[in-house]
């Protein structure tokens, strides 16, 4: 059954709440809204459900209008599944599913064997079976939660919408309830869902609707419709749009404001890659300008350096480093008041980075994280620990720990020696015990 | 297992149907005056074929006194108990009673106002009674009907306490009206209530009264189903919250304004027999209302039963029966069950 929003407007005490919306969610589609707090997900929902009436605007299920429909026939075609129920009273798992046939029966009909193999079968799908005899009260909030889609499921719906179904669940219960949405989209069911965990409506949604204001800011694929930009304006909130790579669907991260900045102590050049530089990076970024190089757009160094503001130095992905590129690198370098070798797998590909590091004048302010682990990431048949070595051998700083580190860089300023390219009496940073 | 408490649930309204024979049967043979059993069954089968002169005594007391008496001990249970269990489903409140609405009050109000004036004739008291408590429930309901024209079960469960107190008021003054008067007794006894007053003229109205509303509420159980989900919940399983709703409270109304207009406010009947039916056959009113209704109907004559042998000749209201045996029993069985309500 196909879902057609048609000019819906609803206002509550004066002041409107859904300003004109358009929305078709064809038959067996899953489609998430989502949308800041008071955004209006939940009016739509009960305009869509029947509990409210539109005050502009229709909603159609296929082709009939929905006042044209009686409380039963609805219940006959439409499912909800709200956000926490609270029952009354003592009712076994079953009576509760049994609930569910209620739209099917006449007032004085008794439970057909149609009834008790709906019954049965929604139990099985929701996988409440096992506990059918159990009192409702006895129960985790993800079991209530499957029990109510069971009942909802009962009902032999054709479309089922769903009122934020997994706010107070687990991660696994979660999991669980979505993917007997899913099958039950797959076998014909329209599904419109209200959700507030963005990642879940991109994981499992065919379309997803930003609501801001009583609006549609956005409708379309998770990918097109959940960007950073959208994202940004409905929420106010900077989130990073990446991609699952198990998944394959997008994912969404918040990102922290960014740090209060204190007065730059100095400039720092990073050589990192393949993640190795994240946590140096925010270790440091607020004490410190930073540059990196050299890196490709494709590594996560990249994009922490470019959230965190710091200078760049890239290459394209899986290509070696250009003389341009390298170039580009030692000026950095050349012009910062000290460098860090982070404990980064060197390979051919930018191997040059540390060859660029031995280029430099004075070795002495050139800090290594974890130089002993080396040979494990070495991918270029020793080259890179032999060169490694010769850098600490002419003057380079192992360093155990970037807190350590960062410590000794501040102490260093605030000593009065304000460029960290004097060389230094202490040899090495060293953990306590060792 | 489910099969089972199915099975469970026919047996016990089985057991409830069955008991009412031997209840009829002791609520009339036991008495002050001794009537053989064998009487007591030859007259409710065979109808007043009388052999000698003194079962033709023993018949007229069953006829005039005893089988009115029983006969309304068995509706007034009924009504009440079922009106308990409907107004506690509604409510999704197991402290519901069928006095929820501020009905006893209203009612004893018109009763005593009944008695305050003086007017005689068999059906004032009954009549005044009946209308105080159905002006009550009105008053309530009125109060509780919001704008939009939905009713708010809380504000219903407030507007009750609040009109009772109100009624209970006016009845307390006109006990103080009364004082010194032998009135005042007349109402302090009605208030506890009691079904000696019973006779053939009331059950002639009360009866199908009792019999149709208990067929109404039995009928929308399933939506007292549907509205433990909630009014929301219930309408989206194809319940009209708002209508069932008033078709219950309106009955449930009815019945218990009836029978408190015959046999006065007679307490915890209507409280803890639902109850006790919820914590055995559990909570799907569709079998918890009729086994309810017959519980209550039982429970009710054995209580009456109760409170004119113990202290013989002498009568004690039934109410403080009912609390007596009603209340210790309940708690056994929530000490038993747990506070699973």
């Amino acid at each position: 059954m196909e879902i057609t929003i048609d000019g819906l407007k609803f206002s509550y005490n004066d002041s409107p709440l859904l300003d004109g919306i358009d929305l078709t969610v064809p038959k067996g589609e899953i489609l998430a809204i989502v949308g800041p707090n008071g955004s209006g997900k939940t009016t739509l929902l009960k305009n869509i459900s029947g509990i409210l009436s539109p005050e502009g605007g229709s909603v159609y299920l296929d082709m009939t209008r929905l006042p044209e429909l009686s409380i039963t026939e609805l219940a006959r075609y439409l499912a909800v599944v709200e956000q926490e129920r609270e029952i009354g009273f003592d009712f076994t798992v079953r009576e509760i599913v049994a609930l569910g046939r209620l739209p099917h029966r006449g007032r004085f009909a008794r439970e057909t064997s149609v009834d008790k193999q709906w019954i049965g079968r929604a139990m099985e799908l929701a996988n409440v079976a096992p506990f059918a005899e159990r009192s409702i009260r006895e129960l985790s909030g993800g079991e209530k939660q499957r029990v109510f889609l069971a009942m909802a499921l009962a009902q032999d719906p054709r479309v089922l919408l769903l009122d934020e179904p997994t706010s107070y669940l687990d991660i696994n219960h979660q999991l669980q309830i979505m993917e007997i949405i899913c099958q039950q989209a797959a076998a014909g069911l329209t599904v419109l869902m209200v959700i507030h965990d963005l990642n879940l409506a991109a994981q499992y949604a065919d379309r997803v609707a930003i609501l801001h204001q009583g609006r549609l800011l956005a409708i379309g694929e998770p990918a097109d419709a959940l960007t950073e930009a959208n994202i940004k304006q409905a929420f106010q909130t900077d989130v990073v749009v990446g991609k699952n790579p198990v998944t394959n669907s997008i994912y969404i991260n918040t990102v922290p404001t960014q740090p209060t900045r204190a007065a730059s102590l100095g400039k720092l050049h990073i050589i990192c890659g393949g993640g190795s530089g994240v946590p140096v990076l925010h270790a440091l970024a607020d004490r410190f300008s930073l540059s990196v190089g050299v890196v490709s757009p494709l590594d996560s160094d990249f994009q922490a350096a470019q959230h965190l503001g710091a200078h760049l130095v890239m290459e394209a992905p899986f290509a070696p480093i250009s003389a341009r590129a390298h170039k580009a690198n030692l000026t950095l370098m050349r012009s910062s008041d000290g460098v860090i070798i982070c404990e980064t797998p060197f390979g051919p590909g930018n191997l040059l980075n540390l060859s660029a590091a031995l280029e430099l004048e004075s070795k002495a302010s050139i800090y290594v994280l974890h130089p002993e682990t080396i040979e494990r990431r070495d991918y270029t048949g020793g080259q890179a620990t032999k060169l490694l070595r010769r850098l600490l051998g002419s003057g380079a700083v192992p360093v155990e720990d970037v807190r350590e580190l960062k410590r000794h860089l501040v102490s260093r300023y605030h000593s009065g020696n304000r460029s960290l390219l004097q060389p230094s009496r202490e040899r090495a940073l060293k953990l306590p015990g060792r | 297992m489910n099969r089972n408490s199915t099975c469970s649930r026919r047996l016990v309204f089985a057991v409830l149907l069955f008991l009412t024979v031997p209840t009829l049967l002791a609520g009339v043979a036991i008495g002050p005056v001794h009537i053989p059993i064998s009487d007591t069954f030859s007259y409710l089968v065979g109808r007043g074929v009388s052999v000698d002169g003194s079962s033709s005594v023993s018949h007229l007391i069953i006829s005039q006194i005893r089988l009115p008496r029983v006969l309304l001990g068995l509706l007034v249970g009924c009504a009440l108990a079922i009106s308990g269990g409907t107004m506690q489903g509604l409510f999704r409140n197991p402290l519901a009673s069928p006095y929820v609405l501020g009905i006893a009050s209203g009612a004893s109000t018109g009763a005593s106002l009944v008695i305050l004036l003086n007017l005689r004739g068999a059906l004032f008291l009954p009549l005044g009674a009946f209308i105080g408590g159905i002006l009550a429930a009105g008053i309530v309901y009125r109060l509780a009907q919001e704008r939009s024209k939905k009713t708010s079960v809380y504000t219903l469960i407030l507007a009750g306490v609040a009109v009772g107190a109100l009624f209970s008021a006016v009845t307390s003054f006109t006990i103080f009206l009364c004082s010194g008067s032998e009135k005042i007794t007349d109402v302090i006894f009605w208030t506890m209530g009691g079904l000696g007053r019973a006779n053939w003229a009331y059950l002639h109205v009360l009866t199908p009264v009792v019999a149709l509303g208990s067929i109404v509420l039995i009928a929308f159980s399933r939506d007292l189903n549907a509205l433990s989900m909630g009014e929301e919940g219930a309408f989206h399983l194809g319940i009209n919250p708002e209508t069932s709703k008033r078709i219950m409270l309106g009955v449930a109304t009815l019945l218990t304004s009836s029978v408190v207009a015959f046999a006065g406010t007679i307490g915890f009947v209507g409280l803890i027999i639902p109850h006790i039916m919820r914590l055995i056959i559990g909570s799907d009113h569709r079998f918890l209302l009729p086994t309810t209704a017959i519980a209550g109907a039982i429970f009710l004559v054995w209580a009456d039963l109760v409170a004119r042998t113990v202290a013989s000749p002498a009568e004690i209201p039934v109410g403080i029966i009912t609390a007596f045996l009603g209340a210790p029993f309940f708690l056994y069985l929530l000490k038993k069950k747990g506070a699973r309500m």
